[in-house]
């Protein structure tokens, strides 16, 4: 019993990060066609990438003078910026189209699902580097005589909480935010996505391969403590961190005027005029 | 910072020297005043003599409080889920290599908010992980899979 919550805690811990991302992507992506069997297929590829990370972690580890690890959480990191950066700037430029249902009809179906592929990427990569870290948790507490059931339960319990989190992300934000869902969404991923870019670099600072610039900006850990409930969802969300380097608010800041000044600049296509015959056909129906 | 620290400490020990050369000076006026030797003169010297070996001493731990050994790396083990040493006391303002020893079978993720790092050593496995340069204080690492038990500082002096 003792043991299950330590292990629902653990899981916890590691899917809040999944869930958060998947909670905002979610309400981003709103009114995408089929966009739930893409965000399933996604989480799939994530789940099984999760296994096979876990499967190579020595190989991974002892890789490039035993700063693989490193290296590869920092790849993690940005392709994820990269994808994320897609997928607001694709959104805003189609997000008209989608809000009136065209986007089936005709020209931008193939756009579309090239979007579509992206928000799979961002899902399968959300959740492999958390995803790989339960798997390895959860052999460690089978190596330690752990009974299987308490590891299942536990990881079920973490899980459901995990889920709790992002559904109410989701469905928050539809409530509060429903006129400006799209600009608000966009804006909260153009955040994480800084946070995200911002860690990528501190993974090669941590390896020695970036230099800081400048150790330690500021120091708000007595503030809010990178290792609580709010410090973790801040750092998820915002990218918060109590200590951070020149280097990482180099990162952070770069990504947000870029990402962010694309979005702001970038005007969004008008949808086509329909033709007659489509009018027709629409009032027909 | 280090060639400060140096001169700082160079110039402990020489203000000692010169304080115990002060005693010692002291020590011959009284003498020379003294029309016999009497008991009072052998404690005063006996109490200087202590007195010198005690400030060096205490120059000598006050160097080390602030200005720890410089190594290549800082070894830290993990054993039954535990870090030995609970503590590792390093410099301050100089880039430190840490070398994470992991002697458990099992998987362990070294952690630290105080220092923004994690990472990932396999079971019977070492990993090195690269931290500051950092200000002085105390910094709190643990073993995320093993939180109860695997707790550590750092102490950067």
């Amino acid at each position: 019993m003792y043991e299950m919550i330590g292990i629902a805690t653990i899981v916890f811990r590691e899917i809040l990060e999944i869930a958060l991302v998947l909670g905002i992507v979610l309400a981003a992506t709103r009114g995408l066609p089929k966009r739930g069997s893409y965000v399933s297929l996604g989480l799939g590829l994530g789940v099984l990438g999760s296994v096979v990370v876990f499967l190579f972690t020595d190989k991974i580890s002892d890789s490039i003078d035993g700063m693989g690890q490193e290296v590869f959480n920092a790849c993690v990191m940005f392709v994820a910026v990269g994808f994320l950066s897609w997928t607001v700037i694709w959104m805003k430029r189609h997000g008209r189209e989608l809000a009136q249902h065209l986007n089936a009809v005709g020209a931008d179906v193939r756009a579309g699902r090239k979007s579509l592929f992206v928000i799979v990427g961002v899902v399968a990569l959300a959740t492999l580097r958390e995803g790989a870290e339960i798997v390895l948790f959860s052999y460690g507490q089978m190596i330690n005589n752990v009974p299987v059931s308490s590891i299942v339960l536990g990881g079920l319990i973490g899980l459901a909480g995990g889920i709790t989190v992002g559904l109410m992300l989701y469905f928050g934000l539809l409530k509060t935010v429903k006129r400006h869902l799209f600009t608000v969404t966009s804006w909260m991923l153009i955040v994480l996505t800084a946070g995200m870019a911002a860690q990528g670099a501190n993974f090669l600072i941590q390896a020695d391969i970036l230099p800081m610039l400048y150790p330690q900006m500021w120091d708000t850990s007595a503030f809010l403590d990178g290792g609580s409930f709010a410090g973790k969802t801040m750092s998820v969300l915002f990218g918060y961190t109590p200590r951070p380097s020149g280097m990482e608010l180099a990162f952070y800041v770069g990504v947000l005027l870029i990402v962010g000044g694309t979005y702001k600049l970038i005007g969004s296509v008008k949808p086509p005029k329909r033709t007659e015959e489509q009018t027709a056909a629409v009032a027909a129906e | 910072m280090k060639y400060f620290l140096m001169i700082a400490g160079v110039s402990v020990l020489s203000l000692a020297g010169v304080y115990a050369y002060n005693a010692n000076a002291e020590l011959e006026i009284t003498e020379q005043q003294a029309a016999e030797p009497d008991t009072d003169v052998q404690d005063v010297q006996a109490a200087a003599e202590q007195g010198v070996e005690h400030v060096v001493e205490d120059v000598k731990a006050a160097v080390d409080e602030i200005m720890p050994e410089k190594k290549e790396y800082y070894e830290i083990i993990l054993k039954d889920h535990k870090f030995s040493p609970v503590e590792t006391i390093v410099p301050a303002g100089q880039k430190i290599k840490l070398l994470i020893d992991n002697q458990d079978p099992t998987p362990e993720e070294f952690e630290s908010h105080d220092l923004s790092r994690e990472k990932v050593i396999a079971g019977h496995k070492k990993a090195k992980i690269f931290v500051g340069p950092l200000k002085p204080g105390k910094y709190h690492f643990f073993g995320e899979f093993n939180e109860e038990t695997a707790q550590g500082y750092l102490i950067v002096k």
